[in-house]
C-alpha cells in the first residue's frame, strides 16, 4: 500500500501503461511460428503482474487473498527458467537480442519477489503507522503554512524480512537502470525520419547490435510513413525493454514503502 | 511557440543533407558514429561525455528558458517591487508606527495598551502583542477578527507613552497593507491557491536554468582569454554574442544569489514545500517551538486563579535575557503557558523564545536558537534572506541587483532568440531551436540513471515533473508530425 496519493496514481498510472502494452504485445507478438506461443505467455503474465502491483499500492488491495497471489506468481516465476529449459531461448525482444538468459533470471526475480510482496504486506503493516496530513506550520512566517500531499497507513517491516526487502530493493533498481539503458538504447535505433528522408544508406550499430536501413528512392506515403520492419523491431524492443524498466522501479518503489 | 520552430530545423537539417551522417536527419548524431561517447566504428580517439552532454543542456536550457521565462521575468518584477516595501512601508504609515521618543518613565504599562488595542477591535480575539522595541516605535497588538481574511489580523498600532491607539490596520504578520499586498503579488499575483503555482514553477526552474546556464558557459570552448572571457562581458561588437556574453556573465555573478532564491523559494512553496518539510522532519531538522505544557506540580496553574499579566510575562522574559523586538502570545488554552520570542529578523541570532507561567510569572521552558537543528538555521537564515531582512538595507540592495540581473538576463536571452530568427524567409518566424533528437548522443548508461535522477526529482518538485513530462509528450508528438511530414514529402 502506498501512503501518498499522488504516488499512488502515479504508480497506478505507470502500472497500467505497462500492463496495456503487455496485452497488445500478447496479442501481436510479433515472433512467427512456435516461440510466439512462450512470448505471449511471458506477456500475459507481465500483464498480470501489472494488474496485481497496481491492486497492491491501494489500500482496498489488501482485500486480495494473499496466497492464491503468492502461489500464482511463484508458478509463474518458475514459468522463465522452464521456457529456457524447454528450449525457448528466444521468448521476446527485438532482432539481435543477446541476453535472453539474463532477461529470464530478471522476469524469474521480477515474478518471485511478487509471490513474495503480498505475504509479506501484512506484516508490514502491521509494523507501519497511520500517518496524518502531515500539515507543518512555520511559525511567524506568513503565507508558509504547508500542507503535506500524503496521508493514509503506511508501512514497515522488520527484521529478515526488512533485509530482504532492501535487498530487493537495490536489485530492483539495478535492473531498472539496467533496462532502461537498453530502452535507450534500443530507441536510439530508431530512425528520427522516414527512410527515404535519410542518405543513401545508413548502419548504425550499439553494443553489437546492428539494423541497417535500406534505400528507398520512391514510395508511396503508406509506404514512407510505415516504419520498416528492422525499426519496427527496434521501436518494440525500446518499449518491452522501457517497460520492464519501469516494471522494476515500480516494483522498487513499493519495496521502498515497505522498509 | 519554439516548439513550432519545426520547419527552419528540418530545413536546416536539409542543409546538412547526407555528408552529416552523424547528425542525421533527426539533428542527432548516430550511435555509435563516432560523435557520441562510445566507441566509434573507427575506433579513434572520442571526444568526451561533456561533448555529447552539450546538445542536451542546451535544448533543456533553451526552452526551459523560452517557455518558464515569463513567469521568472513576473516574480523577478515582482520580487524587484518588494525590495523596496519596508522603506515605503515606513513612508505611508510612519504614523501607525512611530510616536516622538520621551523618557521610559513615562511608559504606560502594556496590560493598559492591550486594552486600548481591544478597546480599538472590539469582536477581536487577541492573537499576540509585539511591544515597542523603540523609543520612538509603537506598540502592536495583533487580533483575530471577523472577515478578515485567513492568516491575516487586525493590528492596532497603540502610543506606548499615552496608550491611544494611533490606527489599526489590516496586516499579514508583520507586514503592513502595502507590503503585505506587494508579498502577495510576488507570492501568488493575488491570484489565491492557485496562484502560488506561478511563483514554485518560477522556483523550480530557476535552479535548473542557472546550473544548466553554468554548465553551457564554462563549458564553452574558448581559444584566447579564457578566464576573461568566462568572467567578464563582452563590451564591444553587436549582435548575439555579445548577447550572450552578458546573459551569461551576469548569471554567472549572480549564480549563487539565484540558486538561494530558488532554494528558499521551494522551501515554502505549495507542493514542493510540503515535500521538503517532511524531509526536514525525517532529517530531524524542522523548526522547534517553545514547549508550552506547564510542568507537573504547577497545580494552580493548571486549575486556574489568577493571572500575573503581561508586563510580568515580559519582565520575565527579560530576565531570561530576551531583548529586541518580541512577539508575546497568550495562552492557547487554559492550562498552558504565555510565550514570548524574539523576533529581530536582521539579526540572524536573535530568535530565543521562552515559556512563562501564567500563574507564577516564571520562565517554565526556554529554547535557545543557537540550540536549533542545523537545518532548521539554514532555513531561518535563508528565509530571512529571501525576504530580504536578513542584515537588513545590505540585504534588500543585494535582492534588488539579484532581481535586476536576472530581468536583465531574461530580456537578452529573449534577445538571443530573436536574433537568432531566420531573417531571408517570407512572413514572420521565431527563432531557431537548438535540433531534436540529442538524447541520441548519449548511451543508455548515461540516460537511464539521469532518467531516475530526474523522475523522482520531479516527484518531489511536482511543477518541475509535469511541466518536464509534458514537454517530452509534445516534444515526442511533434518528433512523430515532423516524420509524417518527411514521408509526405518521400513520397512525392
Amino acid at each position: 500500500v502506498i501512503a501518498s496519493h499522488g504516488l499512488r496514481w502515479i504508480l497506478t498510472a505507470l502500472f497500467a501503461a505497462v500492463t496495456l502494452l503487455s496485452v497488445v504485445r500478447a496479442v501481436r507478438p510479433g515472433i512467427p511460428g512456435p516461440p510466439a506461443a512462450a512470448a505471449r505467455i511471458t506477456h500475459v503474465l507481465h500483464a498480470l503482474m501489472g494488474v496485481a502491483m497496481a491492486v497492491m499500492a491501494w489500500p482496498r488491495g489488501m482485500d486480495v487473498p494473499a496466497v492464491p497471489q503468492a502461489v500464482f506468481f511463484a508458478l509463474a516465476a518458475a514459468w522463465f527458467p522452464a521456457s529456457l529449459v524447454l528450449g525457448e531461448r528466444r521468448t521476446e525482444g527485438a532482432p539481435g537480442e543477446q541476453h535472453p538468459r539474463a532477461h529470464v533470471v530478471s522476469h524469474a526475480l521480477m515474478m518471485g519477489a511478487m509471490a513474495w510482496m503480498p505475504l509479506a504486506m501484512p506484516e508490514a503493516m502491521s509494523g507501519g503507522h497511520s500517518s496524518g496530513s502531515g500539515a507543518a506550520a512555520m511559525p511567524d512566517m506568513p503565507g508558509m503554512s504547508m500542507s503535506g500531499s500524503g496521508g493514509g497507513m503506511s508501512m514497515q517491516l522488520r527484521g529478515a524480512d526488512r533485509t530482504a526487502a532492501v535487498v530487493l530493493l537495490v536489485v530492483f533498481v539495478l535492473l531498472g537502470l539496467w533496462w532502461l539503458s537498453r530502452a535507450f538504447d534500443a530507441g536510439r535505433l530508431v530512425p528520427a525520419a522516414p527512410a527515404g528522408a535519410r542518405g543513401p544508406a545508413e548502419a548504425v550499430a550499439v553494443g553489437g547490435s546492428v539494423a541497417s536501413v535500406a534505400p528507398v528512392a520512391a514510395r508511396s506515403l503508406d509506404e514512407a510513413a510505415v516504419r520498416s520492419p528492422d525499426e519496427v523491431a527496434a521501436v518494440r524492443g525500446a518499449l518491452d525493454a522501457g517497460c520492464h524498466g519501469a516494471m522494476a522501479l515500480g516494483m522498487a518503489v513499493m519495496l521502498l514503502a515497505m522498509v | 511557440m519554439a516548439l513550432g520552430d519545426t520547419a527552419a530545423e528540418t530545413a536546416r537539417h536539409k542543409e546538412r543533407g547526407t555528408a552529416a551522417a552523424a547528425d542525421g536527419p533527426g539533428g542527432a548524431a548516430r550511435p555509435g558514429t563516432g560523435t557520441g561517447p562510445g566507441p566509434g566504428p573507427d575506433g579513434g580517439a572520442q571526444p568526451g561525455l561533456w561533448a555529447a552532454v552539450r546538445p542536451l543542456m542546451m535544448r533543456l536550457h533553451f526552452y526551459a528558458g523560452v517557455l518558464i521565462g515569463p513567469f521568472l521575468l513576473v516574480a523577478a518584477a515582482t520580487g524587484l517591487l518588494y525590495t523596496a516595501s519596508p522603506q515605503i512601508e515606513q513612508i505611508v504609515y510612519r504614523h501607525e508606527l512611530h510616536v516622538p521618543a520621551q523618557s521610559p518613565s513615562h511608559l504606560v504599562p502594556l496590560a493598559r495598551q492591550v486594552a486600548a488595542g481591544k478597546a480599538a477591535v472590539p469582536h477581536g480575539t487577541l492573537q499576540s502583542v509585539s511591544p515597542a522595541a523603540g523609543p520612538t516605535d509603537t506598540t502592536r497588538v495583533l487580533f483575530s477578527a471577523p472577515g478578515v481574511p485567513d492568516g491575516y489580523s487586525r493590528t492596532a498600532f497603540v502610543d506606548p507613552y499615552t496608550g491611544k491607539v494611533r490606527g489599526v490596520l489590516t496586516t499579514y504578520g508583520q507586514w503592513l497593507p502595502v507590503r503585505a499586498w506587494l508579498d502577495t503579488l510576488h507570492r501568488t499575483l493575488h491570484l489565491g491557491t492557485f496562484g502560488r503555482n506561478y511563483s514554485e514553477l518560477a522556483a523550480s526552474w530557476l535552479w535548473v536554468e542557472v546550473l544548466g546556464g553554468l554548465a553551457l558557459w564554462l563549458g564553452a570552448r574558448r581559444r584566447r582569454d579564457r578566464l576573461r572571457q568566462a568572467v567578464l562581458p563582452r563590451l564591444r561588437g553587436a549582435g548575439r554574442r555579445r548577447a550572450l556574453s552578458w546573459h551569461a556573465v551576469a548569471g554567472l555573478w549572480v549564480s549563487l544569489g539565484l540558486l538561494g532564491l530558488s532554494a528558499t523559494g521551494l522551501t515554502w512553496s505549495d507542493h514542493a514545500g510540503a515535500n521538503i518539510s517532511a524531509f526536514r522532519a525525517q532529517l530531524k531538522g524542522g523548526t522547534p517551538s517553545v514547549s508550552t505544557t506547564l510542568p507537573a506540580g504547577h497545580g494552580a496553574s493548571r486549575t486556574g486563579g489568577p493571572s500575573v499579566g503581561i508586563d510580568t510575562v515580559v519582565a520575565a522574559a527579560h530576565r531570561a535575557g530576551l531583548s529586541g523586538v518580541l512577539d508575546v502570545t497568550p495562552p492557547s488554552a487554559p492550562g498552558t503557558a504565555w510565550t514570548v520570542q524574539e523576533n529581530t529578523r536582521h539579526w540572524p541570532e536573535r530568535q530565543d523564545s521562552v515559556a512563562v507561567d501564567p500563574r507564577t510569572g516564571k520562565v517554565t521552558a526556554k529554547l535557545r536558537f543557537a540550540d536549533y537543528p542545523l537545518l532548521a538555521k539554514l532555513t531561518r537564515w535563508g528565509i530571512d534572506a529571501h525576504m530580504g531582512l536578513l542584515f537588513g538595507l545590505a540585504n534588500q540592495i543585494a535582492l534588488a541587483l539579484l532581481a535586476i540581473s536576472l530581468i536583465t538576463m531574461i530580456v537578452l536571452g529573449y534577445r538571443m532568440w530573436w536574433l537568432r530568427r531566420p531573417t531571408r524567409s517570407v512572413g514572420g518566424s521565431f527563432g531557431r531551436a537548438p535540433a531534436r533528437g540529442a538524447w541520441r548522443r548519449l548511451p543508455g548508461r548515461v540516460l537511464a540513471p539521469a532518467a531516475l535522477f530526474i523522475a523522482v526529482l520531479g516527484y518531489y518538485l511536482p511543477l518541475l515533473g509535469l511541466p518536464l513530462l509534458v514537454f517530452l509528450a509534445t516534444d515526442l508528438a511533434v518528433g512523430a508530425l515532423l516524420r509524417r511530414r518527411a514521408a509526405v514529402e518521400v513520397a512525392r
